[in-house]
């Protein structure tokens, strides 16, 4: 009950957040589909005789909302950390926010469990329906391989690590000049390392290894952190 | 002394190089209206942070009910009430909402009816959203939400700040709803003097982060008092009297201020000093306070 109680609360936070990206790349993205889908020319796949282009590259016709998915990822991801984590600092509601009869993780967990769907509703189911949409052989001739499903959820899922970041660095202590966005320059950093992979399950494996890194440290800060 | 709710040994807290609590060693027995006085900047929401968990000390250490601040379960947090400083909320819930929201957390002890009967009591409407309402409407609200699920504790961090007379006295009157219930413990840190005096049964005055003073509110009224001195001849250029906090002159007369100071003590200095006349000035706590927590050596404001 109490835990639903936070849910709840931090599900009405983020609602708007949620529909916004939902809204933005549901609205562009099918544009740009049904732009694609006008054009002759683009109803090919793009085949790359270049050995040296990053396979993480998302070719036509889901080029144009590849982009989009970006954007509106990590746009979510500084939304619903700044909402959860900064504002409160803001606000000054730290103190009646922790002061429940319930353990600070449990907090922390209602604001993560309501952030993850936030980003599968939002980006990766609507990634799965253009997928799905640019199949069809009556609107392009060659459908997108799967691995471009793969490449939207990594992409997704870098919008959770820019969430992770936030989260990190709205938790910091820091003056805002030295290490407070070190949390965001880390989920840079692996944005960085994730686009320079060839191969998809490297950069799975960065994904993994950097969500693993921040959550240790996002539990251990928010543990002891003073509010 | 009877079972202590609240505990403070030497607790300390350095902001950087600043020392904004120096070793707190404050008690608060169970059943008493304890008002924490101090200055701006005295310590006084560094100490109730600290106390709740929200801040580390640097040194020492608190407890509640036995349990250690900085490790509170929520079965212990259950059993206090908290009322922030301004009083924040989360501004987009309504009134309504806020309650269920904060009853989650006290099933078994949450008073839906006094809820409501608090929230008619001060006469805001169950609709509005928390962000749309007035500072002393938030209070209330505030008030409403620690009273309802009847704490044992209630720590309250300048509950009336910024609040009108009107809302202040309806604001101590829902409080008084709480004390009512028997075994019940207030801390609360407050400027306003007036209200200190007519809840608490209980002081604790702290200054640049040091306890100055922890009794009961009668001691403290009884210990610091002001005579008005004048003597026959010329005034003695040094006042040696045991308790002695500040001592102004005028042309005829001494203004002393002193501090557990019993009134044979006073006759027997008076008969000593060839004091013409002496009178012990009546003070309300207001002026107490302002004299006991008054640097020694301040000469105060003088136009020129």
């Amino acid at each position: 009950m109490r835990f639903f109680a936070l849910i709840r609360k931090e599900l009405r936070e983020c609602l708007p957040w949620f529909l916004l990206a939902f809204a933005f790349l549901l609205f562009f993205g099918s544009i740009s589909l049904y732009t694609a889908s006008l054009r002759k020319e683009l109803s090919y796949p793009y085949i790359s005789l270049d050995p040296d282009l990053p396979r993480l590259a998302v070719y036509r016709p889901l080029s144009g909302p590849a982009p989009l998915l970006f954007l509106s990822a990590i746009g979510l991801g500084l939304c619903l950390g700044i909402r959860q984590f900064w504002y409160p600092h803001f606000t000054r509601v730290w103190g009646f926010e922790l002061h429940r009869s319930v353990n600070r993780l449990s907090i922390l967990f209602s604001k993560m469990i309501v952030a993850l769907p936030a980003f599968i509703f939002s980006a990766g189911l609507l990634w799965y329906l253009f997928y799905w949409y640019s199949g069809h052989r009556e609107l392009f001739m060659v459908s997108p391989p799967s691995r471009h499903l793969i490449e939207g959820w990594i992409i997704t899922s870098l919008g959770f690590i820019v969430y992770l970041g936030t989260v990190r660095s709205g938790l910091s202590e820091a003056r805002w000049y030295t290490t407070k966005m070190s949390g965001l320059g880390f989920s840079i950093f692996i944005i960085v390392v994730v686009f320079n992979q060839y191969k998809i399950g490297w950069a799975i494996a960065a994904i993994i290894a950097g969500i693993f890194v921040f959550m240790i440290d996002i539990m251990d800060t928010f543990q002891n952190r003073e509010f | 002394m009877s079972e202590l709710v609240l505990e403070t040994k030497g607790l300390t807290k350095y902001y950087g190089r600043i020392l904004a609590v120096d070793h707190l060693d404050l008690k608060i027995p169970k059943g008493c209206i304890c008002g924490f006085l101090g200055r701006n900047g005295a310590g006084k929401t560094t100490a109730i942070k600290m106390m709740l968990g929200f801040l580390e000390p640097t040194a020492g250490s608190s407890a509640i009910f036995g349990c250690s601040s900085q490790n509170l379960t929520p079965s212990v947090r259950q059993r206090i009430g908290y009322v922030t400083e301004g009083h924040r909320l989360f501004g987009w819930m309504s009134i309504g909402r806020i309650g269920k929201f904060q009853k989650a957390f006290f099933p078994e002890q949450w008073d839906d009816k006094f809820f409501a009967d608090m929230i008619e009591y001060f006469g805001l409407p169950k609709k509005q959203r928390v962000k749309n309402l007035s500072i002393g409407q938030r209070a209330q609200v505030s008030l409403a939400l620690a009273l309802a699920p009847n704490p044992e504790l209630l720590i309250m961090d300048d509950p009336t700040q910024g609040l009108d007379a009107a809302i202040r006295r309806q604001f101590l009157e829902g409080m008084i709803q709480l004390i009512m219930r028997q075994g019940r413990t207030v801390l609360f840190s407050s400027h306003i003097l007036g209200d200190v005096e007519r809840v608490a049964d209980r002081i604790a005055v702290i200054d640049k982060g040091v306890l100055r003073a922890s009794c009961s509110l009668e001691q403290f009224q009884k210990a610091v008092k002001m005579v008005r001195v004048s003597f026959t001849g010329e005034m003695p250029a040094e006042i040696e009297i045991e308790g002695l906090l500040h001592c102004r002159r005028s042309k005829k007369e001494l203004e002393l201020v002193l501090v557990g100071t019993d009134e044979e003590k006073i006759e027997r200095w008076a008969n000593m000093s060839k004091v013409q006349n002496y009178e012990i000035v009546g003070m309300n706590l207001e002026d107490q306070f302002i004299e006991y927590t008054e640097p020694v050596n301040h000469k105060g404001f003088q136009w020129e």
